[in-house]
């Protein structure tokens, strides 16, 4: 007595049509997901402000550590021994809506670990998010839903798979093949699940921007009382919260900016030489509003 | 006098960065001057190195820096500032800010102490006052904040 | 050769972003110590180098006063920096920063010795032959004399630069930290140097402590060394100044004055 085909269909056609409905599928979600992933290029110095390429780059939370990266360095923003954030001045002129929540918020003596979820702050950053959706940057959630449906499409031949391979091993039916088959499908549906909330454009346009500011990470020292405070806003953007720890590691202390693990300084710096040894990593002592006294630096180099 | 320089140069030298004597007919003050700035520049550069930890001193930063380091000759600014902090947490005086930095200096890269630093090729732990520091592909995370 | 012209400053990596915004820059100097020849470039230098502006290294740890030679690996980066970056030329100092294995951590003086002198030019010739461009050599400052001085510092230079055929790159603020600290007419020394041999000319910051004016290169330049700068201009004007500055920056619009007070003072265009 032979065991039946499952389902009443024989292995091979079964696995055939499965087979070729898998493959349509998969590539009709990739092609699908290419399409909706593009976006729309951002033409040469597109006028992208800092929290801007920070919400590409990180979200809301990031958009709001930027915005208070410069906020900071223009000196309107500072925090109390309670960790409270305080205002210490009126808004530089050019300041954005995010700006301005983020120093409302700070006159309120939010936390910073509150910022994002401040209600003012959230409306700003929702429009930040709106203006970059309708310029092809980011997602919306309308947008990744779609993107998903298709990961949902493969879920479901998934499923049908993993029954019949199931059912077959129960049937004492020969399962190989479509086991096999099983594996690359699982992964087109976890890769498929992962929706991006940028488009490739802006992708491409943060790498730019990060190869075009490299002078601004931190693991360069960049001298931030040089540069102006949207510069410092597109550290913070492009480079993360080392930016603020690194400019103002006082004030990133006690306002408990998240950390993040400062860069790597350098190989063996054996620094003698005057300006900068091998490398030159860090902030330098003698530029932080925190430390070091202003006599205590730079005793004389002589070359 | 001829022949000499060598010695005479390492004389100063000494006198200079490892306390040895003021050699023989050079004015004491300006000598002791030069020797003075040197320090200076000195805590300026390992800052550039340590900047947490020599944010976390502040204002005490030049003043603890050139007296750890006043006839200590240098082993360059990134040793020099790992000794120290080590120091500091060995005499319960390293700032929270100066834990953390040494904790993820420590989970990056192996010193002994005498030789340089060399990255870990390995995951690593590291805990130094109360602050707890992982490294894991060479990328560190600070696990713990040092207790304030 | 065509040499380094006009104002420049000193790139570091901490103000790369600032010395990338000079429109009118034509030269800069990089601390040959902090380039890797094997290594790719700092995108900074790459930028400079693709717009025309030419990047001189200069060296800061090579010894060239020590007693002992210098060391050959030593040379061959500074070679290889120079090679790397296409530069015009190299500069270094006529000074020690080592002896008897204990590193100084800064540029020390030599006894006006004719025993220095020829320890100096026996090492500026050893790197000569490794080098594929000229060399300048910088005088340094410093805070103390050696007590068994022989020649005066006009002599002593001019020697050894009559010796080596090397450039001269002259320090203006290390001409006026020398006069104010060891005594001397810092004009009368700049009358007596060989100023035809000038490849370019530091100006750079500096602050009084302790009854000391210090180089610091961390503070604004101050009004006496401009004056200098003035003076040396007025006669035989250098092709090249280069503004240095290790540390404590200023907010870019103080750092554009002082390149600005550069171009006025000395005659050469403005870069900002």
């Amino acid at each position: 007595m032979t065991p039946s085909d499952t389902w009443g269909i024989p292995g091979p056609v079964f696995l055939r049509w499965y087979l070729l409905l898998a493959v349509v599928v998969v590539v009709g979600a990739i092609v699908h997901r290419r399409r909706m992933l593009e976006g729309t290029p951002v033409a040469v110095h597109g006028g992208l402000g800092p929290q801007q390429v920070a919400f590409l780059n990180g979200g809301d939370q990031l958009a709001v550590w930027a915005a208070l990266g410069g906020l900071r360095h223009a000196g309107v923003v500072g925090v109390r021994p309670d960790r409270r954030l305080t205002t210490g001045g009126p808004l530089p002129a050019g300041a954005t809506p995010v700006d301005q929540a983020v120093h409302h918020a700070a006159s309120r003596g939010l936390h910073t670990r509150e910022l994002a979820a401040d209600e003012w702050v959230r409306r700003a950053v929702d429009e930040l998010r709106d203006d970059l959706v309708r310029r092809g940057l980011a997602l919306d959630q309308e947008r990744r839903r779609t993107l998903r449906r298709g990961a949902l499409l493969v879920g479901f031949l998934l499923a049908i798979g993993i029954v019949r391979t199931v059912t077959g091993l129960f049937n004492d039916r020969p399962t190989g093949w479509l086991l096999l088959s099983l594996f690359p499908l699982g992964l087109a549906f976890v890769l498929l699940n992962r929706v991006p909330w940028r488009t490739r454009a802006a992708t491409a346009a943060l790498n730019d921007m990060r190869r075009r500011h490299a002078w601004l990470r931190p693991d360069a020292g960049p001298a931030y009382a040089t540069y102006g405070p949207t510069e410092v806003a597109l550290g913070v953007a492009l480079f993360g919260t080392a930016t603020l720890w690194t400019m103002d590691p006082g004030f990133a202390e006690q306002a408990e900016i998240q950390r993040q693990a400062l860069g790597h300084t350098g190989g063996a710096s054996t620094g003698t030489s005057c300006g900068g040894g091998p490398t030159a990593g860090g902030a330098s002592s003698c530029g932080g509003s925190s430390c070091g006294g202003g006599g205590g630096c730079g005793g004389g180099c002589g070359g | 006098m001829s022949g000499d320089l060598a010695a005479r140069q390492a004389e100063l030298v000494a006198a200079l960065v490892a306390g040895g004597p003021l050699p023989p007919g050079f004015a004491p003050a300006p000598v002791a001057a030069a020797r003075r700035a040197l320090l200076r520049k000195r805590a300026g550069d390992v800052a550039r190195h340590w900047p947490l930890l020599a944010a976390g001193l502040g204002p005490a930063w030049p003043a603890t820096f050139t007296t750890w380091a006043d006839g200590r000759p240098t082993n360059g600014s990134l040793r020099d500032g790992w000794d120290l902090a080590r120091d500091l947490r060995d005499r319960d005086t390293l700032p929270p800010l100066g834990a953390e930095e040494l904790a993820e200096r420590e989970a990056a890269s192996r010193y002994d102490g005498r030789r340089p630093p060399r990255p870990r090729r390995l995951p690593a732990l590291a805990r130094t006052g109360g602050a707890v520091a992982v490294q894991v592909a060479g990328r560190v995370r600070l696990l713990r904040p040092a207790p304030r | 050769m065509t040499g380094p012209s006009g104002v420049g400053i000193g790139w570091r990596p901490e103000i790369a972003g600032f010395v990338a915004g000079l429109p009118g820059l034509r030269f800069v100097e990089v601390v040959a110590e902090a380039v890797a020849p094997a290594r790719p470039l700092p995108d900074g230098l790459t930028e400079l180098r693709g717009r025309g502006v030419d990047v001189v290294p200069h060296g800061v740890r090579l010894s060239l006063g020590g007693a002992e030679p210098v060391d050959p690996a030593r040379v061959a980066h500074l070679a290889g920096v120079a090679a790397a970056l296409d530069a015009p030329l190299v500069s270094e100092h006529i000074a020690f920063v080592r002896a008897g294995g204990l590193e100084a951590g800064h540029l020390l003086p030599l006894p006006r010795s004719r025993e220095a002198v020829a320890a100096v030019v026996a090492n500026v010739r050893r790197t000569q032959a490794e080098l594929p461009v000229p060399l300048a050599l910088e005088p340094i400052a410093a805070l103390f004399d050696w007590p068994d001085d022989e020649l005066d510092e006009a002599d002593f230079l001019t020697e050894i630069l009559d010796a080596t055929g090397a450039l001269l790159l002259l320090d203006v603020a290390n001409v006026h930290a020398n006069a104010r600290n060891r005594g001397g007419d810092p004009a009368a020394l700049l009358d007596r140097l060989p100023l035809e041999r000038v490849a370019y000319v530091h100006v750079a910051g500096g602050a009084e402590h302790g009854g000391f004016y210090h180089d610091t290169h961390t503070d604004p330049v101050p009004a006496a060394v401009l004056d200098l700068v003035r003076e040396l201009c007025a006669g035989r004007r250098p092709p090249a100044l280069l503004l240095e500055r290790d540390g404590h920056y200023p907010p870019a619009a103080e750092l554009r004055g002082e390149l600005d007070a550069l171009a006025a003072a000395s005659g050469h265009p403005v870069v900002t």
